[in-house]
């Protein structure tokens, strides 16, 4: 699997610029963005990303409900999701993974190590260039 | 010569009564009862409601008829004063199984249908000095207060969450740039983005206990209770706080039989409550010093007890380490929200903690939770 477009829905501002810069900086990535799950579902159908990150609460639709819809839709049911969120609790936890997200990352996020983690929970090598 | 009757010498009257010259009590003693602003309400040992003055009648909208012989338990749905799910239905519950030794306050709330708060006092009534005869409660009106908790429990989760968020951002921001996002920066700046570094740490760690605080104090915490293994709670908590007890040139140690039995608890809540305690030891352990975990059952509770090697707590600071923002000299940097929380959320998962210390030679820190039903 290589990744080279990710989809980030995340409804603050700063903390979505904040993470933008991470998976530029140190992954490598392109990164598209969207501030809720509604946005975030139809720019997936638009534009096919490699892995869709998620928050959690965010307006109108939130992550979990995006989740669930994302991997009802054949079509989109194959792209990775992993929730960023501030919701760490277990059972917060066991519910994303629950709805299909590959992966739970917890905020306050290490922007120097978000994309590392990120590959590992897909199981990916960082890309060198040649 | 007849003598004299001896005159007796006059009755010396107990300390409490009034003087000869007061005035003489107007009304009946026990009619004083009825007159007094709070509620009263006296039950057996059973927990029977046998009297209820007429303060406590009129808060509860309730005739003298209907509530004689009644379970104090069952007040809330006698009185209309909540339903099952009640504020008042818990604590009435909680109170006549495991009833008190001595006088207990506790400050719920009602519907009635407008929310009011009571402060009810319950204390056990041992007329005979050898056993307990029953309990007298006291209800009073401690609405105003419980609206000014309310509030205030209101705004710090709503100023907390407002809070962590930017802090989130900052944090981020400065993570960057300290690991060369910008470029190299000069040494000067980059020990200034450090010191912000640590800091903004310092806040989000002391708006998360606060956020806490607040939702334990607001009821809004939730509590999925569970079988657990302490000893994998121990262990998860132990391995989160590493990299502090090493920063720390501090070790734990844990010891503990093979035969403890799961306790019924919130795995997340557990573990929070381990690692604060891990994290105070820490915090006045000397360098090179051990802090031993030590897990024990009895009587249907399973104990665990953290003790460290530090200079322990005087005695005159015993009663107050469990209080919000307590630290004793000599701390390295918290948010001194820690055993606040940690006395919380014991408490509430129906356990109790205590500290014990003789000054200079350490403190060793105990909870105790429910062990869980046998299947």
């Amino acid at each position: 699997m290589v990744i080279r477009k990710v989809l980030l829905a995340e409804d603050d501002e700063d903390i979505q610029k904040v993470a933008q810069i991470s998976l530029q900086f140190r992954g490598g990535w392109e990164v598209e963005l969207a501030t809720n799950g509604e946005e975030c579902i139809a720019k997936a159908l638009q534009n096919r990303p490699d892995l869709i990150l998620l928050d959690c609460m965010m307006p109108q639709m939130d992550g979990y409900e995006a989740c669930r819809r994302l991997k009802q839709d054949p079509s989109l049911r194959d792209i990775p999701v992993i929730f960023l969120t501030a919701k760490s609790q277990e059972r917060e936890v066991k519910k994303g993974l629950s709805l299909g997200a590959i992966g739970y990352l917890i905020k306050p996020f290490n922007p120097m190590t978000l994309a590392e983690e990120i590959r590992q929970i897909l199981g990916v090598e960082e890309e060198t260039s040649s | 010569m007849k003598k004299p009757p001896q005159k007796k010498p006059p009755r010396k009257m107990p300390s409490r009564r009034a003087p000869a010259t007061a005035p003489k009590l107007p009304v009946d003693p026990a009619s004083i009862l009825e007159g007094l602003p709070d509620g009263v309400l006296v039950t057996d040992s059973d927990w029977q409601i046998c009297y209820a003055n007429r303060a406590l009648l009129h808060a509860v909208k309730c005739s003298e008829k209907d509530l004689l012989g009644t379970p104090l338990r069952l007040l809330p749905g006698k009185t209309g004063l909540g339903d099952s799910s009640s504020d008042l239905f818990h604590y009435l519950a909680h109170l006549t199984s495991s009833p008190p030794e001595q006088t207990e306050v506790k400050t719920v709330s009602v519907q009635t249908p407008a929310r009011k708060y009571f402060r009810i006092t319950t204390q056990p009534y041992r007329p005979t000095h050898s056993k307990t005869d029953g309990y007298i409660l006291t209800f009073a009106d401690a609405t105003r207060e419980g609206e000014i908790d309310e509030m205030k429990s209101e705004f710090i989760a709503v100023a907390s969450h407002e809070l962590r968020t930017p802090m989130t951002s900052i944090k981020g921001s400065l993570e960057l740039l300290l690991g060369g996002y910008a470029g190299a920066m000069p040494e000067d700046a980059n020990e200034l983005l450090g010191i912000s570094l640590t800091a903004v740490d310092r806040l989000i760690r002391l708006v998360n206990d606060m956020l806490d605080i607040a939702k334990i104090e607001s009821g809004k915490m939730e509590f999925h209770l569970a079988h657990l293994n302490v000893t994998e709670c121990i262990e998860k908590s132990m391995r989160s706080i590493r990299s502090l007890a090493e920063a720390h040139h501090v070790s734990f140690q844990i010891e503990q039989p093979e035969n403890i039995p799961a306790v019924f608890a919130d795995r997340d809540r557990l573990e929070q409550i381990i690692t604060n305690l891990l994290s105070n030891a820490l915090k006045y352990s000397p360098a090179n010093s051990v802090v031993h975990i030590r897990t024990s059952s009895r009587n249907d509770t399973v104990r665990v007890s953290v003790t460290d090697q530090g200079p322990g707590v005087p005695p005159s600071k015993i009663h107050k380490v469990f209080d919000r923002f307590q630290q004793l000299e000599g701390a390295k940097k918290g948010t001194g929200l820690g055993l606040a929380i940690c006395r919380a959320l014991v408490e509430q998962q129906r356990g109790k903690i205590w500290v014990e210390s003789v000054p200079g030679q350490g403190a060793e820190f105990h909870f105790e939770l429910p062990a869980a039903p046998a299947d």
